[in-house]
């Protein structure tokens, strides 16, 4: 079994007996163990669990027992997902003492309900304050195309686990590019649904306005699967939308057809960033994108995002910088504690010009039904690495890797992030469209991937072995 | 990060000053040129967000609150 193929084949073939899910996770578990020292994709690996439910699936199948739309395929979860019997650690030293959770989130089940097989929690940026993938505790989560670059955060470990051949399917989380950051920087596919559509229930939070779970993955069949099969309401997220689940699988077939696409400008300039100017116009040229959408307000998005997140996330962890701040991360530690001294009248500012910014850009969705934008502002930089030069400006890096995804999740659209991977490295496109309407930014990644725009490329070799 | 604020001017040492004992927070010395660097980052983000055109006579915020529906009522 090829440990790059899709998520559905592998189903496919399971259910068809042509692999026992077992041998599927066997030779997963194998490849982790022998390439993910250089990764370090993973913070925990759950063996005997993956390995007694892949006899089970198998066990069921020669019962004659109906199996699911993802029998035997491997996932893992970024560690701020409750993984039953593991403490949630969130990319964090203090979680590590929490308790063991008692039961999966419910994305993991849901998953898990329909086969797949769950190896394991994922690296991640400490408490998801993070574009970068570096961690104090765990050490750097790296890049399966270029082991000296980052992984992209904070959903380092998602991004990099799917790159890697480790899993098919990898489950993050975006508050404001946490799935889209690493997927641009690990050049795979991922999803950041509408807010509110996917139920966070037992994740470990990091800012409830601006939460959002979803998947990421080589191949736009397995991301919509994913995501369907992960659909539906669910009561312990209060944010989580009592909508009926509105699969975009068989949406796929329908391509670009019917389609008005345009391509931001204006903030979303990529002047004077040639991988990404790159990526974007060779995107939009595929998608015979006919129109340009100035995105006014953009710049408001972003620095109402910033404000949120660095509020209410400060806030929530203002117990523990009291009593545990020499136990953060430094490097999130200090932002957290300058977020804990936010005047409230910035919030409530913040707060409102959310709302003025989401009714601005409800306005453009009367004339496109997809925007294209870059993801990133550069491909993977190199660990460590504290500056980024952008437009004539040095900028400190960390926050800049969000340039772009910012505004947009601070108005809950959804998203596709695709890889584009002419250059060296891949940088990633973003595929925006209007609320609810995931279905129209699949499509467009599924057709970008069938012409062969757009791919998740296998890392080269020697860094990682096929 | 810890020279002089013109005056007038919104001046981060001063705010951390003012603001960490309210808020029981302890920030060392280590910390304090990291935090000011991000209270300014803040700051800045603050003042675009005042630049947002909203009414006079409108307080919409983007999160909705409602009251009497719980669990699988939401």
């Amino acid at each position: 079994m090829d440990v790059f193929a899709p998520a559905h084949e592998i189903a496919r073939r399971v259910r068809a007996g042509e692999f026992a899910a077992e041998a599927v996770v066997a030779a997963a578990l194998a490849r982790i163990s022998s390439l993910d020292s250089r990764v370090n994709a993973f913070t925990d690996i759950t063996s005997d669990r993956a390995l007694a439910t892949a006899r089970a699936v198998d066990l069921a199948r020669s019962r004659g027992e109906p199996l699911g739309p993802l029998a035997g395929v491997p996932f893992a979860a970024k560690n701020l997902f409750d993984i039953a019997g593991l403490p949630t650690r969130a990319g964090s030293r203090i979680n590590r003492e929490r308790q063991p959770a008692s039961r999966d989130a419910t994305l993991i089940e849901r998953l898990g309900a329909a086969g797949a097989i769950l190896l394991g929690g994922l690296n991640m940026g400490e408490y998801a304050y993070d574009f970068t993938g570096e961690n104090a505790h765990d050490g750097p989560c790296r890049n399966p195309h270029d082991l000296a670059r980052m992984a992209g955060g904070s959903s380092s470990g998602s991004g990099a686990a799917t790159a890697a051949g480790f899993v098919p399917i990898a489950l993050g989380s975006d508050t404001n590019g946490s799935i889209r950051v690493p997927g641009s920087l690990c050049g795979v596919f991922g999803l950041k649904p509408t807010y509110g559509r996917l139920p966070r229930t037992r994740s470990f939070p990091f800012c409830d306005s601006l939460d959002h779970l979803g998947p990421l993955a080589r191949d736009v069949t397995d991301l919509a699967l994913g995501y369907d099969l992960m659909q539906g309401a669910d009561e312990g997220d209060p944010a989580c939308a009592q909508r009926p689940t509105e699969p975009t699988l068989p949406q796929l077939k329908h391509g670009l057809s019917g389609l008005r696409i345009g391509v931001a400008g204006g903030y979303f300039s990529t002047e004077t960033m040639p991988e990404a100017d790159f990526a974007t116009t060779a995107v939009a040229e595929a998608l015979a994108a006919s129109s340009r959408v100035e995105i006014a307000g953009a710049a408001i998005g972003r620095a109402a995002a910033f404000l949120i997140t660095n509020a209410e996330s400060s806030a929530f962890h203002l117990p523990r910088l009291r009593e545990r701040a020499d136990d953060f991360d430094p490097e999130t530690r200090d932002r957290f504690l300058a977020g804990a001294l936010l005047p409230a009248a910035w919030y409530v500012q913040a707060q409102r010009a959310r709302r003025w910014f989401h009714d601005e850009m409800m306005r453009h969705f009367a004339d496109v039904d997809l925007i294209v934008a870059p993801a990133t502002p550069c491909p993977a930089p190199l660990i460590g690495q504290k500056i980024l030069e952008l437009r004539g400006e040095t900028l400190p890096l960390r926050p800049s890797l969000g340039l772009f995804t910012q505004p947009i999740s601070c108005v809950g659209l959804p998203v596709a992030v695709v890889p584009f991977g002419g250059g060296a490295l891949p940088i990633g496109v973003q595929l925006i469209a209007a609320p609810w309407r995931e279905d129209i930014c699949l499509r467009a990644a599924k057709a970008l991937q069938e012409m062969g725009v757009c791919r998740a490329d296998r890392p080269a070799e020697p860094a990682m072995p096929g | 990060m810890t020279t002089k604020a013109p005056p007038g001017a919104f001046d981060p040492a001063r705010h951390l000053e003012a603001m960490a004992p309210a808020l029981g927070l302890t920030i060392s010395e280590a910390q304090k040129p990291a935090v000011l660097q991000f209270i300014a980052i803040a700051h800045g983000m603050a003042q675009l967000v005042a630049a947002a055109p909203l009414a006079d006579d409108s307080l919409e915020l983007a999160p909705h609150f409602r009251p009497g529906l719980s669990g699988a009522e939401r």
